[in-house]
């Protein structure tokens, strides 16, 4: 197959994939996820190498830099809104990018996991295209940090209200940042069905913990696998 | 039509100029996050106006998951290595996820309480 071919199918994949998400609202079928495992899937019926997968596969990954850049406009937008308690904002962010970065280093250590594993573990906090680009520059795994990003991500904004609210956090202010910077950007979204309050200081907390997991990673990471 | 050639065409050049910054300055950092900063910068300090941005910007954020699925099929060549490794990529997921949860929870509910 052409480098084409393999372009417009991943963009079919994904269409398809968003439709079935948009009509059931189903965490399960998360459109990244379900897209990316439709496309392995028929990578590996069809036999074809991922480096010839990749031929297509690049008209789309050049523009993940652009993206990320684009990133900056929603947090541009909301560093407005949330100026009033930037203390207890910075406090909370920085905190929670250092134990995001230890608690994910600190646990694949000890289980032994591979140094190349380890690091791809290291972004597991940033959104996945800021994670993809970390890893990238720690010698991980790309592909693996974007996949523990999009899961665990998934998997707060399913049950990270319900935990926020067990240990007694009910501040909207607090539930917003909590879930952008646990869960980025599907932490957002269940942020912003809570209220705008929430969603506007999610999606604030994701990019900034974002920009904060990459300025810290190398440097927690070569502390702790020293 | 044509502010969305020039949004696009700006967070192009951003992203160039910052993956070129780290590659100057040997940062460990990836040029897109100097990019993003440098955005967030200029859309403070108004250099540039907002509304030249936001018709690109959002229809790159709107479709990223499109954007990185590529990068995510390449664990079709690590396979070996993932399954290796699964107990512990998973404890290590959720112990971050659980960890930053509370932290940032607990300490702005805190902190902002004070205020």
């Amino acid at each position: 197959m052409s480098a084409l071919l393999w372009l417009a199918v991943t963009i079919a994949v994904y269409a398809i994939a968003r439709a079935a998400y948009a009509r059931t609202r189903l965490a399960l079928l998360n459109p990244a996820l379900v897209s990316i495992a439709a496309v392995i899937a028929i990578v590996l019926l069809t036999g074809t190498p991922y480096e010839r997968y990749e031929r297509g596969g690049r008209f789309l990954s050049f523009w993940l830099g652009p993206a990320v850049v684009a990133l900056g406009l929603p947090l541009a937008l909301q560093l407005a809104t949330v100026r009033r308690n930037a203390l207890a904002i910075t406090a909370g962010l920085v905190a929670g990018a250092v134990v995001g970065i230890v608690a994910a280093v600190g646990t694949a250590r000890l289980l032994g996991a591979a140094p190349a594993v380890v690091a791809s573990l290291a972004p597991r906090s940033a959104t996945t295209p800021i994670a993809v680009a970390i890893a990238a520059r720690l010698g991980g795994i790309p592909a693996l940090s974007a996949a523990v990003s999009i899961v665990s991500g998934a998997i707060g904004g399913f049950a990270g209200v319900g935990l926020l609210r067990t240990i007694g956090v009910r501040s909207p202010l607090a539930t917003g940042l909590a879930l952008g910077a646990a869960a980025h950007g599907l932490g957002t979204a269940r942020a912003a069905d809570e209220g705008r309050p929430e969603g506007a200081a999610s999606g604030m907390a994701m990019g900034a913990v974002g920009v904060l997991t990459a300025l810290l990673a190398p440097l927690l990471l070569a502390l702790l696998t020293r | 039509m044509a502010r969305f050639a020039a949004g696009l065409a700006a967070l192009v050049l951003l992203d160039q100029l910052g993956k070129w910054l780290v590659a100057v300055a040997h940062l460990a950092v990836p040029g897109s996050v100097v990019g993003m900063l440098l955005l967030t910068i200029l859309l403070e300090l108004k250099v540039i106006p907002l509304e030249l941005i936001r018709p690109a910007g959002e229809l790159l954020v709107r479709h990223l998951a499109l954007l990185y699925v590529p990068a995510g099929v390449a664990l079709v060549a690590y396979a070996a290595a993932v399954r290796h490794d699964l107990v512990a990529i998973s404890a290590a997921a959720l112990a971050s996820l659980v960890a930053v949860l509370v932290v940032v929870g607990v300490v702005v509910q805190r902190l902002e309480r004070e205020m």
